[in-house]
């Protein structure tokens, strides 16, 4: 039961943050970018009660369907982007955090308050922290995009020489850039010790040649992408547009190749 | 009784005499005080900055009175009746709180929106309250115009946006760096223009800054000035490495800063940003820099554009601003009217009787148990309760207006019993903040 309630006021308190950013936005003031910012804090404290009532439900086995792995990402994604809002004041990125954290909270939706049959072999310990550690990084990977295009937006905004129009109150081009090297450095340290937990489990559990199964090589195709990213970064010394046209470049081929994977192949990785 | 002000501004008098009529330093005894013993003066608020002097009074006979402040002016600033006419302006009433709302909220200013006057309002009213000139009337204006104030900074984009060229910098700084600590600048030659947004950006926290200038002396000269750092212009491609802002605004036929200089310091500052800002006429730096990744480059026609563009937004937000001070004029108006001595008594009297209806009204059950009689008895017990409850106040009142002082028991009376609970709404406040 509180399950769903927590759902509604998670969804209801998202779609204000999402209407308060965009009127910031409109209007071109900031004050209601920090009443959303609040809105979104109370959005994530609601949808951290909705899966801690959901997991408490069934024993704590974290992720049991597709509509888990939504919600934890969306999960994720807004409490990095919170976190990272306390060192920079990067207010109206929020714009567009929270109608994704929505959209997948509402994908997410089915899932929710329906009791679900859990297999067995997601019980393991080890399968928690690697589907954890997973998704969060890759939700670092969506943070560090979503800063990338709104450096890319700011960029032309400030080489345009045009200061009018909906982009005047886009946060300063340092902040952008910082937040895209921390989810970077961030979600490729992540990604590794998901896919090393995986892997762990995969050798003792899995047989055959799982080492060619299509959402492993998935996988190590976004872990190098992280990881060249983060190299060019640290030890090229790349920093602004580069780095922010890349991210959002691996980041789409990512999203489109996992879509097709899920398509076209069987995987040993699908259990709902 | 009226509300008066006389007073000159950057508008109606030149500096000199303005500087005449402003208080000096340990002038005794304070002009407040000076103006306070004037004759027919009850209240007495005095603001001076280098753009205005402002007289506001509350005073019993308004031409008596004008005369006396205005002579007292005219001395201080040593011109004539003729020249008067000139140098200053007078408002009474309502007109005098418009104008005192509108220099509050920076509708007056030299700079339209210049956030500084309402600091000196309030430290001029501070120094007015420690020297009890002020009374009931004045502090309600003051603080009337520091709401006035508040709205219009939070309610339109009045003062959000730069309006001059040397501020435009600071703008941009803040877009491309977010705050401005930690970060250094680089002024190349010297410039009035240079020196004013350096000023601004050190004023806006930057912590660092290093000049250069074909004549060394100059730079070192100006470094003093600044607390910064001089260094000899040949060195000027090596700093080119570590300074975050570059201003240039040298007298050089060809460019100072080439895309070669920037190529090799983005190479040795790892492509950090820079922002580089030209305002020299011809231009300092090769235009072909501003193409490049991580470079921002702005030209001095850039900063005018900006400056010109947020300048037709202030106007448009100045107008909004107008309409705010006009609701809080009424608003005091409509306050100051209700401290007349006749609409209060009405007041009190229809309070007291509501009251008395309502506790009639309450022992209802009670009272239908009595007969016809009785409680025709009890209510004209209960109205000469009142009568006589009420009858030393309002004669004192009365009395009060003939006395002079009726503006304060009047006050005092809405006080005590809440007159004033109904007809004035509580204001609307909201937050709003400049960038980020």
């Amino acid at each position: 039961m509180n399950t769903i309630v927590f759902f509604y006021l998670a969804v209801v308190v998202y779609l204000m943050a999402t209407v308060l950013y965009t009127v910031s936005l409109v209007r071109r003031r900031v004050h209601p970018a920090k009443h959303a910012s609040w809105t979104m804090a109370t959005a994530f404290l609601f949808h951290s009660l909705l899966m801690f009532f959901m997991w408490q439900g069934r024993g704590f086995t974290l992720f049991a369907t597709a509509y888990d792995v939504f919600l934890f990402f969306a999960w994720s994604l807004t409490g990095f982007y919170l976190l990272f809002q306390l060192r920079t004041k990067t207010r109206v990125l929020g714009i567009s955090i929270a109608p994704v954290s929505l959209i997948l909270l509402l994908l997410s939706s089915p899932g929710v308050g329906e009791p679900v049959s859990i297999p067995k072999i997601l019980e393991s310990g080890l399968v928690h922290v690697h589907v954890l550690f997973a998704i969060m990084g890759e939700a670092l990977f969506l943070l560090a995009t979503l800063a990338g295009i709104a450096y890319l937006i700011q960029d032309r905004v400030l080489k345009g020489k045009r200061q009018r129009g909906l982009f005047r109150y886009l946060p300063p081009l340092k902040d952008l850039d910082r937040i895209n090297e921390w989810a970077l450095i961030w979600g490729l340290v992540f990604l590794t010790v998901g896919i090393i937990a995986g892997m762990f489990y995969a050798r003792v559990t899995w047989t055959g040649s799982w080492h060619l199964d299509a959402k492993i090589i998935w996988s190590w195709v976004a872990w190098v992408a992280f990881a060249v990213l983060v190299h060019q970064r640290l030890a090229i010394g790349w920093t602004g547009r580069r780095p922010a046209i890349f991210t959002c470049g691996f980041f789409i081929f990512l999203a489109i190749t996992f879509i097709l994977e899920n398509f076209l192949f069987t995987s040993q990785h699908r259990f709902f | 009784m009226n509300i008066l002000l006389v007073g000159s501004n950057h508008k109606t008098a030149p500096l000199e005499v303005r500087e005449r009529l402003a208080p000096k330093e340990e002038e005794t005894p304070h002009p407040l005080i000076t103006v306070k013993n004037l004759p027919f003066i009850r209240e007495v608020f005095f603001l001076s900055t280098c753009n205005r002097i402002e007289v506001l009074s509350v005073v019993e006979e308004a031409e008596t009175a004008e005369r006396e402040i205005k002579d007292w002016l005219r001395n201080r600033g040593g011109f004539s009746l003729h020249q008067a006419e000139r140098y200053l302006y007078t408002y009474t009433g309502e007109e005098a709180i418009r104008h005192l709302f509108r220099v509050a909220a920076s509708l007056d200013s030299l700079i339209v929106g210049e956030p500084q006057i309402l600091g000196q309002v309030k430290d001029a009213y501070r120094q007015a309250t420690e020297m009890g000139t002020t009374g009931t009337i004045l502090n309600r204006a003051l603080h009337s115009s520091f709401r006035t104030a508040k709205r219009v900074r939070t309610e339109t984009g009045l003062a959000n946006h730069a309006v001059s060229v040397s501020y435009a910098a600071v703008e941009l700084a803040k877009k491309v760096f977010g705050k401005l600590e930690k970060k250094s600048a680089l002024l190349v030659g010297a410039g009035e223009m240079a020196e004013l947004a350096a000023r601004h950006l050190i004023k806006n926290g930057l912590s660092r800054l290093i000049l250069t200038n074909r004549t060394l002396s100059r730079a070192q000269e100006l470094a003093v000035v600044f607390g910064a750092r001089a260094i000899p212009f040949q060195e000027l491609t090596s700093v080119l490495t570590e300074v975050d802002i570059v201003i240039s605004s040298t007298g050089a036929s060809n460019y100072v800063i080439t895309t070669n200089m920037i190529t090799d310091a983005l190479r040795r500052r790892r492509n950090r940003l820079i922002l580089i800002i030209d305002i020299a006429v011809p231009r300092d730096a090769d235009p072909e820099i501003g193409k490049m990744d991580n470079v921002y480059l702005f030209d001095i026609d850039d900063l005018q554009d900006i400056a010109d563009e947020n300048m037709n937004m202030r106007q448009v937000e100045a107008q909004k601003a107008e309409l705010i001070v006009e609701e809080e004029t009424v608003r005091f108006m409509s306050w100051l009217k209700s401290l007349e001595t006749v609409p209060t008594i009405i007041d009190l009297r229809e309070k007291v009787e509501h009251i008395m209806a309502q506790e009639m009204e309450r022992a209802g059950a009670w009272l239908r148990s009595l007969s016809e009689t009785d409680r025709k008895e009890v209510a004209i017990l209960m109205q000469s309760v009142i009568k006589k409850i009420l009858h030393d106040p309002i004669t004192v009142l009365k009395e009060g207006h003939t006395e002079g002082g009726e503006i304060d028991f009047v006050a005092a009376l809405r006080r005590f019993f809440k007159l004033d609970e109904k007809p004035i709404p509580p204001p609307r406040e909201r937050k709003d903040d400049a960038l980020s």
